[in-house]
């Protein structure tokens, strides 16, 4: 183990990974890739990239719910085949189940893995208190903000205790303050469990906050065209933002970002 | 608001409508003297008919046939619908041939019915299949494919199989609208029925109502025509009354 945390043992390895698609008109849409990456086990990274750089394609192929069209995506050393055991995630949309209330929700995926009874209660009773759900455990979602119907499903997610937690944009329909609040909360669940995390994300400042290490992607197709190493001690929160250290991560993933945007936007207006 | 009144509120005004659309036509009768009898006499004719066994023979004959077709007609519709819902390959070669049959008259296939199934009852449930199964189908299958990829994707990701997806995400996701498609298809499985009792059997309503035309007794088929009515929206309450309760 490193001073960090982290070991050297790759929890995902990506090679030459390339995702296409047939759209329905027959034409061919090269949506990702080729993309390297490895990330190491225990570590925290962050992806940021243009809209529709192939972002949430990467997280689908690693949870084994597409097969990349090309490349090889390993996760342990093994190719991944199917949906992988250990492996949470959490959609960008909201995948909250309307016609549960918010605990059984979060019990779903325990109870169909049989867990027991006590087991589920106390995990859910945690997972409630975590994300300040407590008020709302018997409410549907339909009775919920989408920011707190959001919060459901990554407790949904975390209560299965995943090694790998894949989070595409989760916070993105909270406020700021509870966006800090949520960072926060996963950073400190991500020291407690030393899982892996790789968080999607729209917000620079919530990629240079959290993360060890931040991928920057480019325009469609996404490959991987900077990775920058922030540095934090594992033991960190929001209040890194006072660091003199921050404003420089900041420009350095802004800077490569920038001029992917533009690209991006020039392209889809020619 | 209580639970009670909130589901009252729900299926309140329908009835309310249907005794106003009553009163208002009374009122006509009374305005405008006409032969036609009125709700108050149609009402007068039914409480008559509702002393005597025969008519509650042929009520039960009615009910019996409509409560066979629309358990044939969801089960069967139901599960063509959750099969070709989830599978393109069936709903390319089945959609298509099922669509096809909604739109043939079942009455054109009296004959085929009656060879079939001879007189009795069991043309008359073969009439309320025919008119209930392809609604039923065709909504469910609609149902289905509508449900959100998202959840499927998450039970996915949670490692729920094939079949626990189906019975734990696809049939909860489904259910509160399921019961607004069996409220059109109870429907019209009791309008086949009716209708086969009209022309293949030698009891129930139909029979009666398709009697009391042949005869020129208006007031009688008024009468069964109201009872009818009343069953139907009485059906049509306690589903609506659980569709309500189903949704969040
Ligand atoms: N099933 C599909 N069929 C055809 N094209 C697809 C499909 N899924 C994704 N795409 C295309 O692939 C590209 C990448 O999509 P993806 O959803 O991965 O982008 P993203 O980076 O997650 O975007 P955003 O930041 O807006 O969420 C997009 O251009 C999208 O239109
Ligand atoms: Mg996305």
């Amino acid at each position: 183990m490193t001073e960090n945390g982290q070991t050297d043992v790759p929890c995902v390895e990506l090679r030459q990974v390339e995702q296409r698609f047939t759209t329905r008109k027959g034409g061919n849409v090269h949506a990702l890739g080729p993309l390297d990456l490895t990330l190491r086990r225990g570590e925290f990274l962050s992806i940021v990239g243009p809209s529709g750089c192939g972002k949430s394609t990467l997280l689908d192929i690693l949870s084994g719910l597409a097969r990349p069209a090309a490349g090889q995506a390993l996760l342990n050393g093994q190719p991944i085949r199917g949906v992988p055991d250990g492996v949470g995630i959490v959609f960008q949309e909201d995948a909250s189940f309307g016609w549960l209330t918010v605990e059984n929700n979060i019990a779903f995926g325990l109870k169909r893995r049989g867990l027991a009874r006590d087991d589920i209660a106390a995990r859910v009773e945690h997972a409630l208190d975590f994300m300040g759900l407590r008020r709302f455990r018997t409410s549907y979602p339909s009775q919920l903000s989408g920011g707190m119907r959001q919060r459901v499903c990554i407790a949904r997610t975390l209560v299965m205790r995943p090694s790998l937690i894949l989070l595409d944009e989760p916070f993105g329909a909270l406020d700021q303050q509870t966006r800090l609040l949520m960072g926060d909360e996963l950073l400190r669940l991500w020291r407690e469990t030393n899982a892996t995390i790789l968080l999607i994300t729209h917000s620079l400042d919530e990629a240079v906050m959290l993360s060890d290490r931040i991928g920057v992607m480019s325009a469609r197709p996404g490959r991987l065209i900077k990775l920058v190493e922030t540095g934090w001690p594992r033991e960190r929160d929001s209040t890194v933002v006072s660091s003199p250290h921050y404003g420089d991560l900041l420009s350095e993933i802004w800077a490569p970002l920038r001029a992917e945007s533009n690209h991006h936007m020039a392209a889809n207006n020619a | 608001m209580t639970a009670i009144q909130a589901h009252f509120r729900a299926v309140a005004p329908p009835v309310v409508l249907m005794g106003a659309v009553l009163v208002l036509w009374q009122v006509a009768c009374w305005a405008y003297p006409h032969p036609e009898p009125g709700p108050v006499s149609v009402a007068a004719t039914l409480l008559h008919l509702m002393g005597k066994a025969y008519f509650w023979h042929n009520a039960a004959a009615t009910g019996r046939s409509f409560l066979l077709a629309s358990g044939i007609s969801i089960a069967v519709g139901g599960a063509l619908g959750l099969l070709i819902g989830s599978s393109r390959l069936l709903s390319w070669y089945l959609a298509p041939l099922l669509m096809i049959f909604q739109t043939v008259p079942k009455i054109t296939l009296y004959p085929i019915v009656l060879e079939l199934f001879g007189l009795g009852m069991a043309p008359k449930v073969a009439f309320g299949v025919m008119h209930g199964v392809i609604p039923v189908y065709f909504i469910t299958s609609r149902l289905v494919a509508g449900v959100r990829k998202v959840l499927l994707r998450s039970a996915r990701v949670m490692r729920l199989g094939a079949a626990e997806r189906f019975y734990f995400v696809i049939v909860p996701a489904i259910l509160p609208d399921m019961i607004a498609t069996l409220r059109v298809s109870v429907a019209l499985c009791l309008l086949g029925v009716l209708i086969g009792e009209m022309f293949a059997s030698h009891s129930g309503l139909g029979f009666m109502a398709v009697n009391a035309i042949n005869l020129g007794d208006t007031p009688v088929t008024l009468a069964v025509g109201f009872f009818l009515a009343f069953m139907a929206v009485g059906i049509n309450t306690l589903l609506l009354y659980c569709e309500h309760k189903l949704r969040h």
